[in-house]
């Protein structure tokens, strides 16, 4: 997929161009927001609405950056504006709505069983360090890439994503202890 | 170097990402050093069990939805000038311009362009903004000024003088940093930029919330701003549609829920919420010049005898927005050495270093403790539900013992059904903290003398044998809020 000659179709009017990208990155992206947002459902709601951003955006802005990181960093973003939402929310009495205590499915093959210990232990990470650490190993960034995403130093991701594992580390023995309980 | 600065190389020579001096460096120590052996063993596990989720399968089909909300976006985005470019015409483009006029010529009421006003404003690199709150509740008014600057991502700067009080900021990411005048006892932190729909300080991105939840939208003759600007401003009136609001969040209820009812209740009550906005967008940019809102909220307090209204809280703010996508600045507030400047102090914030809070008794997960810094903070906010923003604050290591015991002690006492929750009017404290805090629940609710798990249950709490809530209240007059928890009716009860 040649991206920049999508950008110049997209610019010149030619919309359908677009769907090149879309089909691309829609793993991705839904994965990457799945991680950072634990519900997949959502995912695909803000990954729609990623992808609706990054055309938007190509029309009006010229990136300095790679598509692919641009896109990260809109997802990112998206993801951010969705935890704030939700703080909110659990603390707005009567609309607690988006927390339910969906029963943890017990007969999943043992692979599957750990990602759900893996993604649920991810979600307890703190948001800038779960970014990184997702990015890192999930989506497989450097953490040159990753920098370029978060904007900030490629210092700063070495140090998130090393506090990000050790505090994975320890949720997640909780998170286990939970579970065999 | 000592054992304990290897951490971040470990991690780092783990997943690949050393330099090979760096490499050479961190081999020479692991050969003679068993306990970084076992650190660098704990990282390449942490590598091995989240690259699994790499191969966890993806639904992900969202081809076909996207490119027709981009389609039809697209049919209401384009202006109709940019479409009567010759380079652009073509058969698809007909369609469009057809969508074009029924949305921008409609026959009754005056749509703003939203999809315009949106894309342009999300896309923005930086802006100014300066402006003013007021408000006024049972005759006690209060003065807020404000002078912004906001860069992406997340970044901003500024000061915000209430009542003759300054404080500066410096927001970055999720870390806000504060600094006061001389003499005056800054305290914890002032949540601003909030999803609420009400901020001190109102962000274009609060702004494009309000967009989005107005009625009654009517197109006022264009105004010219400020002299000397390239072009005029649209100036748009509406009013936030509270019943759309509410009926949105009846419908997300679980009707079956035992709660539903006494939920509805509440949100009904909001419905006499009136929120009048005046809004002026760049003619030709889509940039949100300035911003006006005009706020009427019933006080509500509920007590034992029910739910009744004391009067009105009223709000009236004014926001210009300048200098679109202008380089600026923002300077971190710390000296080379790491340390924050003089003057500069931490406010709220969720990965700043914490206070390291001890784990005991019950705890399943063991070595929680220790040097990670950022895991184990506690925040406190105090919810009032004045539509004030909420002060937040964290909790220093002697205070989150303290606290820490009481919720335990809270937790064994006996349960309590929970029949009504703070309204409009009245307050409660929110407790959150990062989650590896074993034995108390992540986040929180006191009121009234109870505590909620939210997470649990919203219907079920504990009745507060621990002194919980008392003891936030005293930190939250220890920390200057006395006033705020004064106006508030559920206080002492």
């Amino acid at each position: 997929l040649n991206e920049a000659q999508v950008v110049a179709q997209v610019r010149s009017g030619v919309t359908d161009a677009f769907t090149g990208i879309v089909e691309q990155y829609q793993v991705p992206i839904v994965r990457y927001l799945h991680r950072l947002t634990g519900d997949p459902e959502v995912a695909k709601d803000l990954a729609q609405d990623t992808f609706i951003k990054a055309y938007q955006g190509i029309l009006k802005t010229q990136a300095d950056i790679s598509f692919k990181a641009w896109l990260y960093r809109i997802a990112t973003n998206n993801a951010r504006q969705f935890h704030r939402r939700r703080r909110l929310i659990t603390f707005i009495p009567f609309l607690d709505t988006e927390r339910s205590n969906a029963p943890r499915v017990k007969d999943h093959s043992d692979r599957a069983n750990e990602r759900l210990v893996t993604g649920e232990a991810l979600l307890k990470v703190p948001q800038d360090q779960r970014v990184c650490i997702v990015l890192h190993f999930v989506e497989g960034l450097k953490y040159r890439e990753i920098a370029e995403i978060v904007g900030s130093s490629e210092e700063a991701v070495r140090k998130r994503v090393a506090r990000g594992s050790k505090t994975f580390r320890q949720v997640y023995r909780i998170v286990l202890g939970g579970e065999e309980e | 170097m000592k054992c304990t600065d290897m951490e971040e190389l470990l991690s780092a020579y783990a997943n690949n990402e050393l330099r090979l001096m760096q490499r050479e460096f961190v081999e020479e120590h692991l050969d003679i050093c068993p306990d970084c052996r076992a650190s660098l063993a704990d990282y390449v596990w942490v590598r091995q069990s989240l690259t699994s989720l790499k191969t966890a399968p993806v639904e992900a089909d969202i081809t076909k939805a996207t490119m027709s909300k981009i389609g039809a976006e697209e049919g209401a985005k384009r202006p109709i000038p940019r479409l009567l470019k010759p380079a652009l015409i073509g058969v698809p483009l007909i369609a469009a311009i057809v969508v074009s006029l029924v949305l921008w010529l409609p026959g009754g009421g005056v749509g703003i362009p939203i999809a315009q006003a949106h894309a342009a404003n999300s896309a923005l690199q930086s802006y100014g903004m300066r402006g003013s709150t007021t408000s006024a509740q049972n005759g006690t008014v209060s003065e807020a000024a404000f002078i912004w600057e906001f860069v992406e991502p997340e970044r901003s700067h500024g000061t915000l003088n209430i009542d003759g009080v300054e404080r500066e900021f410096i927001i970055l990411g999720d870390e806000q940093y504060v600094r006061t005048g001389d003499g005056v006892q800054s305290s914890g932190s002032v949540v601003i930029m909030s999803d609420s729909l009400f901020d001190v300080v109102p962000s274009i991105r609060g702004a494009l919330r309000l967009i989005d939840s107005l009625k009654d939208v009517e197109a006022l003759p264009t105004e010219q701003l400020e002299a000397g600007e390239q072009f005029q401003s649209l100036h748009y009136r509406g009013a936030v549609d509270m019943d759309r609001i509410i009926d949105g969040q009846i419908a997300a209820l679980d009707p079956q829920s035992p709660e539903y009812e006494a939920t509805v209740e509440a949100l009904d009550m909001q419905r006499s919420i009136k929120i009048d906005i005046d809004l002026w967008i760049g003619e030709e940019d889509y940039w949100i010049r300035q911003l006006k809102f005009d706020a009427q909220l019933p006080a509500i307090s509920s007590g034992p005898q029910g739910v009744e209204q004391k009067g009105w809280v009223s709000y009236s703010t004014i926001a210009r927005y300048y200098d679109f996508n202008k380089p600026i600045e923002i300077e971190q507030p710390f000296m080379p050495s790491g340390e924050l400047q003089p003057g500069w102090q931490r406010a709220g914030g969720t990965s700043s270093p914490a206070p390291t809070v001890t784990m005991d008794g019950e705890s399943t997960g063991g070595d929680v403790e220790g040097s990670d810094v950022g895991s184990n903070t506690i925040s406190v906010r105090l919810l009032l539900y004045s539509g004030r923003p909420d002060p937040e604050w964290e909790l220093d290591k002697a205070e989150a013992e303290e606290l820490i015991a009481r919720v335990k002690q809270t937790l064994v006492a006996e349960t309590v059904h929970i029949s009504s929750y703070p309204t409009l009017g009245g307050r409660g404290f929110g407790v959150e903290h990062a989650g590896n805090i074993v034995g108390i629940p992540r986040w929180f609710m006191v009121f009234d003398g109870v505590l909620v798990d939210t997470s649990i249950s919203t219907s079920t709490g504990w009745r507060d044998t621990g002194g919980v809530e008392e003891w936030l209240m005293d930190q939250a007059r220890q920390r200057g809020f006395s006033e705020a928890l004064d106006t508030c009716s559920n206080q002492a009860r």
